[in-house]
């Protein structure tokens, strides 16, 4: 997989999507989604106890795996681990956040793009660019953040500010050297986690 | 123990990995529909010479595969309400580890149904496939490790039917094995069943005991007979 990038765009879908239409962008798809959920612990009524918590993350591109961001560590597992979840008991769903978009491509670029949808309430525009010509073996995707900066701040801009597209994923010491859907969730997360 | 487990009964769904999955799904943002998949068994424990067992078994199945395995058992530290019936027996909701060949199985054990009825025992089982920072993950929903131990011996397979020959061994400080924890091997006989197939699966499992009789006798365990002195008895055993 390539590297990416995502950032709420502060603007309106139909803008968006027209200037990546513009830039020669095709859709491929209509139904990219991704759901993020915050699951709460069961403490017992009356406790000072802070609840521990995570993130369960479903990718559509993804059907039977899920992503699960907790305090230090992000894992993949089968989706099945939903299930095990609600069997424990030990854990509540508390809030879902769904972002249900388009997907284009664009020559190296793939973008995908969608409202954020949070208590049914629209929060924003979120949007991922990934470049997948880094996929190669012998090019880190973690080297190409300039190039990534510069098509989206070129290309998709301008914006308020510079969208920053290196990320500091040293908080989680597992995440292996070599970019994978783990770093995504992570970046996901961190950019809900702002919006909630 | 769910090595390699190969159920072939159309309506069960299975995972990739050959395990029976737990949970469909339509899309990432539909809501997961469980489809509850139970693990039906019956147990007993091998005093008859295995030599002549294992023959019997190679009759009538028509697979053999070696099983070893290290299984780590986590329990919740946070408190559910679990059935009445359940209070003072071992009969907490558990999370199986099997780690083998360095692929990590998980396995949601949920506690024993009661249908006296029905002559095996049925426990809700989901499968999961993870790595092992799952190990982190689980400190930090808040399970422990209860207690493991390694797993050495034979899996029959026919259908969906699966015939364990197993013994289980000690964990030393260390990680590595210790010593059998009891001469005699243990045999499991499951398959796996949607919540309409209990009385047949039983049956099916009934059916395949009685072959096996009188190499080995195989029963349906009730935990409910465990109390919680005989709880701790076998945990310390088992330590």
């Amino acid at each position: 997989m390539g590297y990416k990038c995502i950032f709420l765009y502060k603007g309106l879908l139909p803008e968006i999507s027209k200037r990546i239409e513009f830039l020669g962008g095709v859709k491929v798809s209509s139904t990219w989604s991704i759901s993020c959920s915050l699951y709460l612990e069961r403490v017992p009524d009356g406790s000072n106890l802070n609840p521990r918590d995570f993130y369960l993350l479903l990718f559509d591109e993804k059907p039977k795996k899920c992503f699960v961001v907790s305090r230090d560590t992000i894992v993949e597992t089968d989706r099945e681990m939903v299930s095990i979840l609600e069997k424990t008991n030990s854990y509540r769903k508390r809030q879902t956040t769904d972002i249900l978009g388009s997907k284009y491509e664009l020559g190296d670029f793939i973008i995908r793009i969608g409202p954020i949808v949070a208590r049914t309430e629209v929060r924003g525009i979120l949007v991922e660019v990934e470049y997948i010509a880094c996929s190669s073996p012998v090019t880190s995707p973690f080297n190409c953040t300039k190039l990534l900066s510069e098509f989206i701040n070129y290309n998709l801009g301008p914006f308020p500010e510079p969208i920053q597209t290196s990320y500091d994923f040293s908080a989680y010491p597992t995440l292996s050297k070599t970019y994978s859907d783990l770093h995504t969730s992570y970046q996901y997360v961190n950019l809900l986690k702002t919006i909630q | 123990m769910y090595q390699q487990q190969k159920p072939q009964q159309p309506q069960q769904p299975q995972t990739q990995h050959g395990l029976v999955a737990g949970v469909t799904q339509s899309n990432a943002t539909d809501s997961i529909v469980a489809t509850n998949v139970y693990e039906c068994s019956l147990h007993g424990i091998l005093s008859t010479p295995s030599s002549t067992f294992i023959q019997r078994a190679k009759g009538m199945m028509r697979s053999e595969h070696p099983v070893s395995y290290k299984e780590m058992i986590y329990k919740s530290t946070v408190q559910t309400q679990g059935p009445s019936w359940a209070e003072n027996s071992i009969l907490p909701s558990e999370i199986h580890i099997r780690y083998e060949k360095n692929n990590l199985y998980v396995r949601y054990i949920g506690v024993p149904q009661i249908k006296d009825n029905i002559n095996a025992m049925i426990r809700n089982v989901v499968d999961v496939r993870s790595s092992e920072t799952f190990f982190i993950y689980l400190d930090n929903l808040g399970y422990v490790k209860d207690y493991e131990y390694f797993v050495d011996g034979y899996q029959y397979s026919t259908y969906n039917l699966s015939l364990f020959l197993v013994n289980h061994r000690r964990v030393l400080p260390d990680g590595t094995k210790g010593d059998i924890l009891n001469k005699h091997s243990m045999v499991e006989l499951q398959c796996l069943s949607g919540e309409e197939g209990f009385v047949a699966a039983a049956e099916y499992l009934n059916t395949y005991a009685e072959y096996l009789y009188p190499f080995v006798e195989l029963i349906k365990f009730d935990h409910r007979n465990l109390t919680l002195d005989n709880a701790q008895i076998n945990n310390n055993y088992n330590r």
